[in-house]
This record gives C-alpha cells, sequence and structure tokens, in this order.
C-alpha cells in the first residue's frame, strides 16, 4: 500500500507543478493587455503596437495600408479592465470587463497579443471561434 | 544458495530499464515533434525543460499509464472467477472464485514463513488478500484522473489557438476528446490481453512463464514451461 500512496503523492505533486507553473505566465499575460488597453484609452498608438505579436502588426498594417502605431488605435474596442486570464501551455486569453477578449501567445519571452477585440457572433454556440477585429 | 541481486531481480531491472529510456526518448522526440507544429504555426519553440513539464508530453503519459494499470487490474480480477480452458493465464476449471483459506494459505493455514499480514486474520488479511488489485486501480484512477487534468489543458490550449472557448474539467471529462485518448487505449489492451489469453492456448515459447511447456497438450490449463 506504500507504493500506492507514494504514487497518488507523485501524480498529486505533479498535478500541483503543472497546475501552479503557470502564475507568473498568468500575471505575465494580464499585465500585457492592461498595458495594451490603457496604450489603446491613451491614444498612444505605438505603445499599444509593442503589446501585438509580429504576425499581429503585419497583419493590421497589410489590412489597414497604414504603420501599426497609426491604424491599432482606430480599431473598436469595448475596453475596460481585465477580469479573467487563463493560460494553457503556449496560448493565453484576457476577458475584459467591456465583453471582449484578446488572445496572447509567448514570443521573444514575453506574452505578446495575437488577436485583439474579439467577441461571442450574434447566434452562434459557444464553441464556435470567437470574432476578432484583428488576429494574425 | 542465492544469487546475485542483480541476478535475482533481473526481469523488474530490465523494465526498470527500458521505462527510463522510453520516457526520455519520448520526451526528446516529442519535444521535436511539438515545435515542428509550433513552427507550421508560426508560433515559437519551447525548451526541453519547458515541454517535460508541460501538459503536452505528460498528457500523452498519463493516457498509457491509465490504460495499462487497468489492463491489468482487471485481468487480476477477472481471472479470479473467469477461466480459459488451456491458457497460462487462467486458473483450472472448477477452481472459480476466492479459493479456500487453506488453498490460499491464510490465517491458521499460513506457513512459517508466510507474509506476518497473511497469518494475522481479521482487516489485515482481508487488506493484505486484496492489495495487488488495490495498488494496481489506485495507480489506474490516479494517472486516469492525471490523464484528464492534463488532457484539459492540452485541450484547451488548441481552442485558444482557435479562438475557441476553454471547457471546465468537468465539462473536459465529457468530451470527445478525452473518451477519444481513453477508449483508443482501452481496446487496445483489451485486444492483447484477450489474444494472450487464448494464444497460451495453441501457441508456445520455450522456457517462458508465459508459455506452457512445448509439449504440453492445448487442453491443459496453468502450466508453466
Amino acid at each position: 500500500m506504500r507504493i500506492a500512496f507514494s504514487t497518488v503523492s507523485a501524480v498529486v505533486l505533479a498535478l500541483c507543478v503543472l497546475g501552479c507553473g503557470t502564475a507568473d505566465d498568468r500575471a505575465a499575460a494580464r499585465a500585457a493587455t492592461e498595458r495594451f488597453y490603457a496604450a489603446v484609452s491613451n491614444d498612444d498608438g505605438a505603445a499599444a503596437c509593442d503589446e501585438l505579436s509580429e504576425d499581429t502588426i503585419k497583419e493590421l498594417e497589410s489590412q489597414s495600408g497604414q504603420e501599426c502605431a497609426d491604424a491599432v488605435t482606430e480599431l473598436e474596442y469595448s475596453g475596460g479592465s481585465v477580469v479573467m486570464v487563463e493560460v494553457y501551455a503556449t496560448n493565453a486569453k484576457a476577458d475584459v470587463s467591456g465583453g471582449e477578449s484578446v488572445f496572447l501567445s509567448p514570443e521573444s519571452g514575453a506574452w505578446k497579443l495575437s488577436a485583439i477585440a474579439c467577441r461571442p457572433e450574434e447566434g452562434k454556440p459557444r464553441d464556435r471561434p470567437l470574432d476578432c477585429e484583428l488576429q494574425a | 544458495m542465492r544469487q546475485p541481486w542483480v541476478r535475482e531481480n533481473a526481469l523488474t531491472l530490465f523494465f526498470t530499464v527500458l521505462f527510463v529510456v522510453t520516457l526520455v526518448a519520448q520526451a526528446f522526440v516529442g519535444h521535436a515533434d511539438f515545435n515542428h507544429q509550433q513552427v507550421a504555426h508560426h508560433d515559437e519553440p519551447i525548451s526541453l525543460g519547458r515541454f517535460v513539464t508541460s501538459s503536452v508530453f505528460w498528457v500523452d503519459v498519463m493516457e498509457n499509464w491509465q490504460s495499462e494499470y487497468l489492463q491489468f487490474t482487471l485481468f487480476i480480477l477477472a481471472t479470479v472467477w473467469l477461466i480459459q480452458r488451456g491458457s497460462t493465464e487462467s486458473k483450472e476449471p472448477g477452481k472459480e472464485g476466492g479459493e479456500s483459506d487453506k488453498e490460499q494459505k491464510v490465517g491458521k493455514h499460513a506457513d512459517a514463513d508466510s507474509p506476518a499480514w497473511a497469518k494475522t486474520g481479521g482487516l489485515r488479511t482481508l487488506a493484505f488478500s486484496n492489495s495487488l488489485v488495490a495498488v494496481m486501480a489506485l495507480i489506474f484512477l490516479g494517472a486516469w484522473f492525471s490523464q484528464a487534468v492534463t488532457g484539459r489543458i492540452e485541450y484547451n490550449a488548441t481552442q485558444l489557438d482557435h479562438h475557441e472557448a476553454s471547457l471546465s474539467l468537468i465539462a473536459y471529462m465529457g468530451s470527445s476528446d478525452f473518451w477519444n485518448r481513453t477508449l483508443q487505449n482501452w481496446q487496445s489492451e483489451f485486444l492483447a490481453v484477450g489474444s494472450m489469453a487464448i494464444f497460451s492456448v495453441y501457441l508456445r515459447q520455450r522456457g517462458s512463464t508465459q508459455s506452457k511447456p512445448v509439449g504440453a497438450p492445448h487442453h491443459e490449463t496453468s502450466a508453466e514451461g
């Protein structure tokens, strides 16, 4: 029985390590999202673009025909404070109080926004992709 | 005269070494495969250390562990009551069930060198009499629950990659992903055990405990070569 208890303890410890290991990532993803929304609300396009992933910046500049710093503040945001952050392996999602979400992924050691101003589409079930103003 | 320790424990040592080598190999090739997928999706590769502490790695490990321990749990229990005539994996016909205390050498029928808990009777003997299946079942349940926890994280990572909503643990345990991972492992284990039970009736491996002696008749049950 000692072996069984040791195994169960090892499993519980492993789960703790797996579960607890993302606390720093959650804080970093939250901070990146808060910096992005603060920059947008201050009309600081350059600071907002600092929080976007390279692919997202390219997509925005390709779509708008403008520099990222000029185009990023023209998108529609509901804004608000960050109410929930989820991190799963190499992906993160932050929900803001205005009812929209952003998605993040790691890039050069930091969490960067890869999709912004994402909202559930009208009439679609919950397991459909969110509709984003901009995504890489 | 006793053999050297290594020789006396060669079977356990052999499979322990194989286990460690293959687990390490799985970590390396799994890491390479994961990073290949990351690059293909324009995402950043991750370090080996990050990979082996991630749910992406452990869900694959856990789904295999749970099915192996379930296989042995069921096999231990099934062979108490079910027989296969002619199989080395089976008791002889007519011996189905828990058998008598005399046959099992418990309580007053215990030998001088029987384990202490086999001699004492009561709850201790009851616990010891079922300790093998209890340990196997506990490891199975622990590994299966770990598969659910790590599988949910891996599944939700993909959901977020597709800009879809995440699932709670309870919702994930009812999802097709969880049951697909579970059942694809279970069916292969049941096939292997079932085929071993019937193959050992008609086929032989000279010198193996898993086979009858080469010259033993097909109808002879529970004979070891």
